[in-house]
């Protein structure tokens, strides 16, 4: 059961705080009983909770922290309070459920570009991050330099769609090591647009294509480094990002053939709370319940 | 058992009260480095003798206040009353913070509210906010004041800082939520899961703005 704030916020372009969290108090009660109902449960079947601790906006986590907890202590549940981005790693399992480490997973979104190695001890380990936007940024930029609707990344990827991916070469974005920096191209699109005096509907479509496919370019890249320095049988991609159609096709071809490649569906990688659910199931086996109450924490890693 | 959050203000406090008889309090003043408030709660329904089954009503601060402190309290109240299917209210916290004065007239409460604006009530208005220079033509020259925090009316308003009343006549929050709860659990009406919202009082001049906006 997925509750899109996108309508709220796409008049003000990007995602409001404010109105995330108010929008939070009001839905979650009764997204989790559309839910229960939708998956014919009851409460009375319910054994655990889990719920995101982190990383993300405050004043949503709040609500999410305190109302799973509340809950919980009310019906004498166990809870486990999990990462986000780890559960975006782990939704690999919602698609192949015999998912098990190490594997190499690139997690890119509105807020995050990370590419990390999940263990074979459990733990998660950073081995690459965005030097200034995230991924997703530079969609949502892209398309608002564009003249294109919030959200930005699936406006693009249709757009591109029509449009010729060689048609403009767009620098590709370079960071040291295994990181990643998306403002360079960013500028670079910005620039291009303004040096025209009128963009036809077709050159719209080839810029989107080419900016589109620097991002990918560069993303698929620093798989594959991070592949060849310490090959991992399975790859797992996730977040919003990971529903761009150049993305998962590009991947398929890059990829495929150096490892299992684990691309949830399109509805799995967007932010949903199944992936909490598979996330809390793995941190259980790993570490059991939370034994006491815990806070939000909206600068939380992957652990 | 009936169970009264308010985690508004600077000051924070808890009671677990059945019928008119108050069972178990805890009041503490916010900090960084604090246990999650679920932490407090458990203890203190404990402490009074119940768990988590002996729940009948929960009431909640609803603010104006703090952003943080009131998500964290809407929240537990929501998820508690709808775990339980026990009725939930939400209560006013100004009307709360100004029943740390005991006899009458009602004290007028005022809530620090950031960037040199206040958060003022008195009885029969709602809340309001404003700047804090505005704060002497609003205030009567006979109210009896309680300010949130204790102190501030000396620099809010400096001609009127005899007004406030000293922190050592103040109740402790607690006793001041137990008082609100019982006329809410007694006279008002449940909210329904998805009502639950924080009070926004804004500045005038924003309020202008919203309704210009469709
Ligand atoms: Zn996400």
């Amino acid at each position: 059961m997925i509750r899109s704030q996108d309508a709220l916020h796409a008049p003000y372009g990007g995602v409001v705080p404010e109105l995330a969290a108010r929008a939070h108090l009001q839905t979650l009660i009764p997204v989790i009983e559309r839910a229960l109902e939708d998956a014919g449960t009851r409460w009375e079947q319910v054994d655990a909770l889990g719920v995101t601790r982190g990383p993300g906006l405050i004043g949503c986590l709040l609500v999410g922290v305190n109302l799973a907890q509340a809950i919980a202590w009310a019906r004498k549940l166990p809870v486990v309070g999990v990462s986000h981005l780890a559960a975006h790693v782990y939704a690999g399992l919602l698609e192949d459920e015999d998912l098990r480490p190490p594997v190499l997973g690139l997690v890119v979104s509105g807020g995050h570009s990370d590419l990390v190695r999940w263990q074979e001890n459990g733990e998660m380990a950073v081995i690459g991050r965005t030097r200034d936007d995230a991924a997703g940024e530079a969609f949502d930029k892209g398309a608002r330099i564009l003249g294109l609707p919030f959200p930005g990344g699936p406006a693009i990827d249709k757009l591109a769609a029509t449009g010729d991916a060689r048609a403009v070469a767009f620098p590709r974005p370079r960071a040291p090591g295994l990181d990643f920096s998306f403002s360079g191209v960013k500028t670079a699109l910005l620039y291009e647009v303004r040096k025209r005096k009128a963009i036809s509907d077709q050159a719209r479509a080839d810029l989107a294509a080419s900016y589109q496919e620097a991002i990918v370019d560069a993303l698929l890249q620093r798989v594959e480094a991070a592949q060849a320095a310490d090959p991992a049988p399975t790859i797992v991609l996730g977040g919003g990002v990971a529903r761009n159609r150049r993305l998962r096709e590009a991947a398929q071809a890059r990829l495929g053939h150096l490892a299992h490649l684990v691309i949830p569906a399109p509805e799995l990688c967007t932010d949903n709370a199944a992936m909490v659910g598979v996330a809390a199931l793995i941190e259980w086996d790993r570490r059991g319940p939370d034994p006491a109450p815990f806070d939000a924490d909206p600068s939380l890693g992957f652990s | 058992m009936r169970l009264a959050i308010d985690t508004s203000g600077v000051d924070q406090a808890l009671a677990v009260i059945d019928g008119r008889r108050v069972l178990a309090v805890d009041d503490w003043i916010r900090s960084r480095g604090d246990p999650p408030v679920l932490a407090r709660l458990d203890a203190l329904v404990r402490r009074a003798g119940g768990g988590p089954d002996d729940l009948d009503a929960v009431v909640a601060a609803r603010g104006p206040g703090s952003f943080t402190g009131l998500r964290i309290g809407l929240s537990l109240a929501a998820g508690l009353a709808y775990a339980r299917h026990v009725p939930l209210y939400l209560a006013d916290s100004l009307p709360i913070l100004a029943r740390r004065a005991t006899g009458d007239p009602a004290a007028v409460a005022l809530r620090d509210a950031g960037r040199a604006q206040v958060f003022a009530w008195r009885e029969g208005e709602p809340a309001r906010r404003l700047p804090a220079a505005e704060l002497a033509a609003w205030l009567p020259n006979s109210a009896r004041v309680i300010a949130e925090p204790p102190g501030m009316l000396a620099t809010w308003s400096p001609a009127q800082a005899h007004l406030e009343i000293p922190v050592a006549e103040r109740r402790s929050l607690s006793a001041a939520l137990t008082d609100f709860a019982i006329w809410t659990f007694e006279s008002q009406k449940p909210l329904r899961y998805d009502e639950v919202q924080a009070l926004y009082v804004q500045p005038a001049a924003a309020e202008e703005r919203d309704r210009k906006t469709p």
